[in-house]
């Protein structure tokens, strides 16, 4: 049973928040993957990407998350994701070492301060 | 000349054999069965008629050199009357007819009928069938559309290496791709008489253009004399690879890496995880499984970053599993993740007669989920570090 997985975004003043659920794999929907790089791109804002209510996280999303995370960077911002400690997605997380590219955090408020500072 | 496959109306001696085989299978009682319309096929992957493609019915068909036979190829090491491939329960099996130089199964001489799982290989003189269990919706799509994809398929897969069936170390391995090629790949070479290097990468994403990916990265892989890179230290290795082919200048790909060397002399192996989850060892006794990973990023992905690598002792005899995520990452009816969790404990279990260690699992992983088939690449190289 697949889950589709869906991506939706607010702004609220420098910060871009943006929001994935469902499962983000190679039976679900690549275009998220690609909407999440545009998205980032949002111009003079941080980001920070909710992943908390993401059921599965694989190679495709990685690849989506590094990338945004280095155009937004490049662009002189920052970003931050939320992630629930424990869950397969942080797993996922770990195991690639994104976290040692991009900070990550258990709330939405911790990461928002992060992308802010 | 090139094949031809006909309605086999002969008797099939080998048919309560091959029934015996089935049912006798650890695992095989209980499995879920498929609902779906895939069929089976044998497509010629080596030899003359490469590329074709052979569906399998309830009638079995005779493979030989020169009609009566089914399925006909133009092969002085053939017997006229080989083996034959048959539908058993729902499986593909194929028994020996009695050949002058036998059928083979994933590199090993079959003395008794045998399963042939999706993704193996038969083997008969010369000519070398892999066995596809696809729907036929899917094949005609791949038929129309991505004929690169399936010749990149059939590169990926020559490259892969022999099984070492004889020496101090020895392998086995299974690769079942999944329908949309995925970016795995492994290797495995002496370096020296007494240093064996061994590799899975696992590109992200799917299609040509991973498989490309991992091809480039496995041709560095490959090379026993890299400059200024000693092949046997783990970490230098992955450093290396992280500088060649950082995603700004390679289409945005990024690459988990599971590198080992092994020290015959010194019973010592040496690896290093690059975003890769753990490859594991088990011991002669089968106790436990012990996880060998180390804590570094994804190549490709941060320039400059320092790999580091670990160390362990390794008991003569033991087993080494290495594995891409399409083993273990395997969503359920009930959408939950199957895991590594469930995954890991099948290594520890008895060994099983007549079969390799990695198509036991193969088949463990299957009975287990339900599924004959995955959404990723289920790679799984094993080798017996003597």
């Amino acid at each position: 049973m697949a889950i589709p997985s869906t991506i939706t975004y607010n702004d609220a003043g420098n910060v871009r928040t943006i929001m994935i659920t469902g499962r983000l794999d190679i039976g679900g929907n690549d275009s998220v993957a690609t909407k999440l790089v545009d998205l980032s791109e949002a111009p003079g804002k941080s980001v920070v990407v909710d992943l908390s209510t993401l059921s599965f996280l694989a190679s495709i999303g990685i690849r989506a998350i590094i990338a945004a995370a280095k155009s937004v960077t490049a662009r002189g911002n920052k970003m931050a994701l939320v992630v629930d400690a424990g869950s397969t997605v942080m797993m996922s997380i770990k195991a690639t070492g994104v976290d040692q590219l991009v900070p990550v955090f258990d709330n939405p408020s911790a990461a928002q301060k992060a992308a802010l500072a | 000349m090139g094949a031809s496959a006909h309605d086999s109306s002969a008797g099939d001696d080998n048919y309560e054999a091959l029934t015996s085989t089935v049912i006798a299978r650890p695992g095989g009682s209980g499995r879920p069965v498929a609902t779906d319309d895939r069929v089976h096929y044998l497509v010629v992957v080596e030899g003359t008629a490469r590329g074709r493609r052979i569906e399998l019915g309830d009638k079995g068909l005779l493979i030989g050199r020169a009609k009566p036979a089914d399925i006909v190829f133009n092969d002085q090491e053939i017997s006229r009357n080989h083996c034959r491939v048959s539908l058993v329960m729902g499986e593909l099996c194929v028994a020996d007819a009695g050949s002058s130089n036998g059928t083979f199964v994933a590199g090993v001489r079959i003395a008794a009928p045998t399963i042939v799982a999706p993704g193996e290989r038969l083997s008969v003189g010369t000519h070398v069938l892999e066995h596809e269990f696809r729907s036929r919706k899917e094949v005609e799509a791949a038929g129309a559309l991505d004929t690169d994809l399936e010749k990149a398929k059939q590169y990926v897969r020559s490259l892969l290496p022999e099984r070492i069936r004889q020496g101090a170390v020895q392998t086995d391995w299974v690769l079942q791709p999944c329908a949309k090629l995925g970016g795995d790949l492994f290797g495995y070479h002496f370096i020296d008489p007494q240093t064996f290097a061994i590799y899975l990468i696992d590109v992200t994403g799917h299609g040509t253009d991973a498989a490309m990916h991992a091809v480039s990265v496995t041709n560095v892989l490959r090379q026993r004399n890299l400059t200024g890179v000693d092949a046997r230290d783990p970490a230098r290795m992955a450093a290396h690879l992280n500088e060649t082919f950082q995603m700004e200048t390679h289409g945005g790909m990024l690459l988990s890496l599971w590198y080992g060397v092994y020290d015959l002399q010194a019973g010592t192996l040496a690896y290093t995880s690059a975003g890769h989850h753990a490859a594991y060892l088990v011991g002669p006794g089968r106790i436990d499984a012990l996880p060998l990973e180390t804590s570094n990023v994804l190549i490709g992905m941060m320039p400059g970053y320092t790999y580091r690598s670990g160390y362990t002792k390794v008991p003569r005899g033991s087993l080494l599993y290495v594995f891409s995520d399409g083993v273990f990452e395997i969503e359920m009816p009930d959408g939950n993740e199957w895991g590594i969790g469930n995954f890991v404990p099948l290594l520890t279990a008895p060994a099983e007669p007549n079969t390799t260690e990695s198509r036991r699992i193969l088949e463990a992983v299957k009975s287990t989920t339900g599924y004959e088939s995955f959404e990723d690449d289920f790679t799984l190289v094993v080798a017996t570090l003597g």
